[in-house]
């Protein structure tokens, strides 16, 4: 009856173990090689031949009673110590996380490179000129010689030698379409300047240059394009309006108004209850300025618009004050 | 150009509303900023006459008042202003009058005694913006009519700008003549009576000298005028609609014509000036006091009108104050001439003037008024202040013919536009807006009306055409030919790397931000002591005037501006072109990247300490960039002193032996002096394009080894000399990585001397590495090492 003894005191050893350790040692201690169920074996020499199967038997099934208790509850206790674990390492992960700290883009640099993506995927190439300018690319080339009023219309910086900063982008026109031949899709963003500061002016801004020249691109072409752009830009059917205009550089010549952006054209504070917001300045390409980068208006003849980045930054993203762009405050900038 | 609505409607009157025809005229290329009527929309004024006042027995400033207004009992009114007197004609709210919506005219008491309306100001009826005391009316306005009426208040100012090609629009009878065009609604003819006047033989002598600057001269005289009239209400009505204040009736005269007509006139005080009048060039150093008191020095590009003793009249611009008319005026000369454009130019630049008049020679004005507004503004003030006219005086007269004749193809009209129009509807256009349009040739002979000095090309015809066709009713035609016109290769451009670098940036925590380009000269000083750069003569201010040479100075002063507004942690970065000058006075227009950073480094995390930015954060920005941008070429960090940064944290970034920009700390004496008290760091380097254009290498197969060594160098030795001998000594095939995990500088070490330690990853490209192979290769490199720059192994 001993191994029965064995096999009970062993099983209540294993149901009050609790730790994984003591469980190895309980197994060491019953069924080592040492242990003491493999000792009443080694003891078999002892026991009448015939009592020995009996007993090899009993044995056994101490043994295998004894093993699959260990191995329930070895199961058991590393289920609890997993789960132990577990408690242990939660997480409040509503902390915050280990950031790096984003910068961000000027919104002229977002509206800029929007502008620049659009053109490119309808097939125009981004040029570019100096900001530092002569009279004659920034005036006299573009049909706007010295006594001619509209350079009222320029407040232009100038240095000591006569040369100027640009006042717009147009210039770059002109370089563009001296330095190849049409035709011509491109478009030429940059800073031009003009020295004029109070609450809607800035001595410096960002204008957009655009220009097709073919020999049959026009006025409605121009009409359809906008429309595009600017409902691609604003992701809604934005209208276009043209209205009759005058830049010494372009003849028929036209102011161009959007439908406003944010009543719709009901009429609001941004529209001045007009319904549209002006946005650009465009026309068709005055032979005068075909004729100074000789180029024969008979034979070729297009279009070309110049738009304020700022202010259809400002559109875009809401901003009401013009003097917030340059001040580089750091409240406005992260904003974007 | 304020113009009054009334005014228009007088000459041309479309069926449209206010708002319709302000519309159709901005629609058409005059632009109408706003509508504004001329008074509030009040009811109930009536002209009354004051019978008779006397003192408030309770009030000192108050004046009860007893006050016809045509009723069949005179009214009493209580009345403030201290304008109030017998005999006065005014505009009376009578009882139940509404002034405006909440204020409605109810039947008061003021201090004891009944009033039974209200004496109203021009302010009260929002006729001015600000007014003394009450509206006083002409003693002829008639009794009991209704203020609105009498003063035709139901009228709007039209605020217009008036692009500069269109002089012709510069006054109300031109802007008519277009809103005829554009609405085909009927324009008053001209009817102009004749006023041949009076023959005189004491007539000043006039010579033009300046025959470029003004070709057509006339003038009259006007004998015995009136000097008690004063200027009829309606006419001192329309100028306040336009702008203007009375002066005098004879100035209010011109100033009514030139309005109207749109030829701006001069009168002088023909016993101010001299017998013999030359218009002519001023002689330098001449001087001139103008009629508003500034007195002005001439100089030789000036056209003036100049008697026996000097100038009397910048020609053209403004009349002289020695020779004005004044109330005692009885005899006068009046100019009517046309001074071209050039001859104007550069007067509103060069002296800060702009008039009327100089506005409107500047942009042209029609010969063919000269005669016409001298005949008119004669009959006017003949009329009211009396006197005897001259016969008009011809110096020189306009030619009878030479108008501009365009040839036209009216095909071109949709060729340019996209706008099929039929050629009857392009020729009644043409001829609604006064050109002469010879559609029986081809191409057409058009002929230019004399006041349109803006037609020369066949575009110009068109833009006019469409002007009547409407803008607005351009229908779009999407089109475009071949996208890009394929025998030219698209190039690339920096605005891709411009792009990407921005937001390499963004992405290390930068804020993109814009500055000016002209920067303050002192704060630029600080930051390149020697160079030279352009200085714009007409700055927006002094702290504006510069050409930048580095964008360090806008990037300064933005951490100064959001230190004083509570910011800490700040990072800037920006794009621009700044502007070096060479010896020859050439300037090279230079394309930089920049950037700024002071504060504490970027990460912030609750289980971490954070601590200030230094040299090796800003660095390692730097160096992320150019890594991605230039993968394949050598960057190296030269240490190099700069005046503007600290001398022992600065380098020249090197790129493949270029040097193309630094980075450092900003020298404590320049913070200092802009009262910034952290550590700052800068870079800035010239962007060219971006090469990431990477060639494809076979992976190897074989183990990779690696190797640390532990070195004693001497402390002023660069690290980078270390490393360059090391990669030196290995085939660079090899050397997958070299790196510095560990810098020591300080005890326990030999004087003189600090310790890097730095990890080789070597792996062959076919075979695996035996000990023998690492082992050559470790100790050919520590023998050069020894032998070329002192470095030992550390024991």
């Amino acid at each position: 009856m001993q191994i029965k003894a064995l096999q009970k005191a062993g099983l209540e050893a294993i149901q009050s173990t609790d730790s994984i350790e003591h469980l190895e040692a309980i197994r060491v201690e019953y069924l080592g090689k040492k242990g003491l169920l493999t000792a009443l074996l080694k003891n078999v020499a002892q026991i009448p031949p015939e009592e020995r199967p009996r007993i090899g038997a009993d044995v056994n099934e101490a043994k295998m009673s004894l093993n699959a208790a260990i191995e329930a509850q070895m199961l058991r206790l590393k289920e609890a110590r997993l789960h132990a674990q577990l408690a242990a390492e939660r997480l409040d992960v509503t902390l915050p996380g280990r950031q790096v700290t984003l910068g961000s883009l000027h919104p002229v640099t977002q509206i800029r490179q929007w502008i620049n993506d659009y053109f490119m995927r309808i097939g125009f190439d981004i040029v570019d000129g100096p900001e530092i300018e002569t009279d004659y690319y920034n005036f006299e080339a573009l049909n706007i010689p010295l006594t001619h009023p509209a350079r009222a219309m320029h407040d232009t910086f100038y240095f000591g030698d006569g040369r100027l900063l640009r006042t717009h982008t147009s210039p770059i026109q002109i370089r563009a379409m001296m330095e190849s031949q049409p035709p011509y899709r491109l478009i030429a963003p940059g800073r031009v300047y003009r020295c004029d500061s109070d609450m809607t002016h800035t001595p410096m801004f960002h204008q957009i240059e655009g220009f097709c020249i073919d020999d049959r691109a026009n006025l409605a072409n121009l009409k359809a394009l906008l429309h595009h752009l600017f409902s691609s830009l604003f992701q809604q059917d934005v209208q276009v309006r043209f209205r009759a205009s005058y830049f010494p550089f372009t003849e028929p010549s036209a102011e161009v108004d959007i439908q406003c952006v944010h009543c719709q054209g009901k009429g609001c504070r941004s529209c001045q209850s007009t319904g549209w917001l002006e946005v650009l300045g465009c026309g068709m390409v005055h032979p005068a300025v075909l004729k100074a980068v000789n180029i024969d208006p008979q034979h070729h003849q297009g279009w070309a618009f110049g738009m304020g980045l700022d202010r259809l930054a400002m559109l875009y993203f809401g901003i009401d004050d013009l003097r917030m762009m340059f001040e580089n405050d750091l409240n406005f900038l992260k904003q974007f | 150009m304020k113009v009054s609505e009334q005014w228009l409607r007088a000459w041309c009157d479309p069926a449209l509303s206010s708002e319709d025809l302000a519309k159709k005229i901005t629609l058409g290329g005059l632009e109408i900023d706003t509508v504004v009527p001329v008074a509030h929309a009040f009811t109930g004024v009536v002209v009354a006459h004051v019978m008779a006042t006397e003192p408030h027995p309770e009030a000192d400033r108050l004046t009860l008042c007893q006050v016809d207004a045509g009723l069949s009992e005179p009214l009493s009114i209580v009345c403030g202003a201290k304008n109030v007197r017998p005999g006065l004609k005014v505009a009376l709210a009578m009882v139940g009058a509404q002034l405006a919506p909440d204020f409605i005219i109810k039947r008061a008491r003021l201090r004891g005694q009944w009033s039974e309306g209200m004496l109203c100001s021009a302010e009260e009826l929002g006729m001015q913006d600000q007014a003394e005391g009450i509206l006083e009316l002409p003693s002829s306005a008639p009794i009991g009519m209704d203020v609105r009426t009498y003063l035709s208040l139901n009228d709007h100012i039209f605020e217009m700008s008036i692009t500069p090609n269109r002089g012709d629009c510069l006054s109300v009878y031109g802007i008519a003549r277009d809103v005829a065009g554009l609405t085909g609604a009927p324009l008053r003819p001209l009817d102009i009576e004749p006023m041949p006047g009076v023959p005189m033989d004491d007539l000043p002598c006039v010579r033009v000298q300046a025959d470029e600057a003004c070709p057509y001269y006339a003038f009259r005289v006007i004998r015995g005028l009136s000097t008690t009239l004063e200027t009829p209400l309606d006419v001192v009505e329309r100028l306040r609609r336009s702008g203007l204040t009375p002066i005098h009736p004879v100035v209010d005269y011109l100033h009514e014509v030139m309005i109207e007509y749109g030829q701006p006139m001069h009168a002088f005080d023909l016993n101010l000036i001299g017998q013999s009048l030359t218009l002519r060039y001023a002689k330098p150093e001449e001087t001139l006091t103008l009629l508003q008191g500034q007195t002005v020095t001439l100089d030789a590009s000036t056209v003036v009108m100049a008697d026996e003793r000097g100038p009397l009249a910048m020609a053209g611009v403004m009349g002289g104050l020695s020779s004005a008319v004044t109330p005692a005026t009885v005899d006068i000369f009046i100019e009517s001439a046309h001074f071209t454009p050039s001859a104007l130019s550069g007067v509103a630049r060069r002296f800060g003037l702009t008039t009327d008049a100089s506005q409107r020679f500047e942009r042209g004005v029609d010969p063919a008024l000269i005669e016409q507004a001298l005949t008119i503004v004669t009959r006017r003030i003949v009329d009211t202040l009396g006197g005897v006219p001259s016969p008009i005086q011809w110096v020189t007269h306009p030619p009878k013919s030479d108008a501009t004749c365009v040839l036209f193809k009216p095909e071109r009209f949709e060729q340019i536009t996209g706008v099929p129009l039929a050629r009857d509807f392009i020729a009644t256009s043409l001829r609604r807006l006064g050109f002469v349009c010879d559609d029986g040739v081809s191409p057409w002979k058009v002929t230019v009306p004399s006041y349109r000095f803006d037609i020369a090309y066949d575009v110009d015809l068109i833009e006019e055409v469409l002007r009547v066709y409407g803008y607005d009713r351009i229908q779009p035609v999407l089109h475009l030919d071949v996208a890009h016109p394929l025998n030219v290769p698209i190039k690339r451009n920096i605005q891709h790397t411009m792009q990407k670098v921005l937001h390499c940036f963004q992405h290390r925590g930068y804020h993109e931000a814009i500055h000016y380009s002209f920067v303050d000269p002192a704060l630029q000083r600080f930051i390149t002591q020697d160079a030279s750069t352009m200085v714009l003569l007409n700055p927006i201010s002094s702290e504006l005037s510069e050409m930048r040479l580095s964008l360090w100075p806008g990037l300064l002063a933005s951490v100064l501006y959001n230190q004083h507004r509570q910011q800490t942690n700040i990072r800037l970065c920006e794009i621009g072109v700044v502007f070096p000058t060479t010896k020859e006075g050439r300037v090279d227009e230079v394309l930089h990247f920049g950037g700024i950073a002071t504060g504490m480094k970027g990460l912030f995390h609750w289980g971490e300490p954070t601590s200030p930015i230094d040299f090796f954060d800003v660095k390692g920005d730097v160096e992320s960039w150019f890594l991605s941008a230039w993968p394949h070429q050598k960057l190296r960090f030269k240490a190099a002193e700069h005046p503007a940064l600290h001398p022992g944290q600065s380098a020249q970034i090197v790129l493949n032996d270029d040097v193309v920009g630094w980075i450092g700390a900003v020298h404590p004496a320049c913070l200092n002096a802009l009262g910034i008290e952290t550590s700052v760091f800068v870079f800035e380097w010239k962007l060219s394009e971006a090469d990431v254009r990477t060639y494809y290498e076979p992976i190897s197969k074989y183990p990779c080894i690696r190797r640390d060594l532990s070195l004693l160098m001497p402390t002023a030795l660069p690290v980078e000399d270390v490393l360059t001998c090391i990669r030196q000594g290995v085939e660079p095939s090899y050397l997958k990585s070299l790196s510095v995990f560990d810098y020591y500088l300080g005890e326990h070490l030999p004087e003189g001397q600090k310790s890097i330690a730095v990890t080789l990853l070597l792996q062959h490209p076919d075979r695996t590495w035996v000990d023998e192979d690492i082992q050559l290769m470790m100790t050919t490199i520590l023998k050069t090492l020894q032998t070329e720059l002192g470095v030992t192994l550390r024991e």
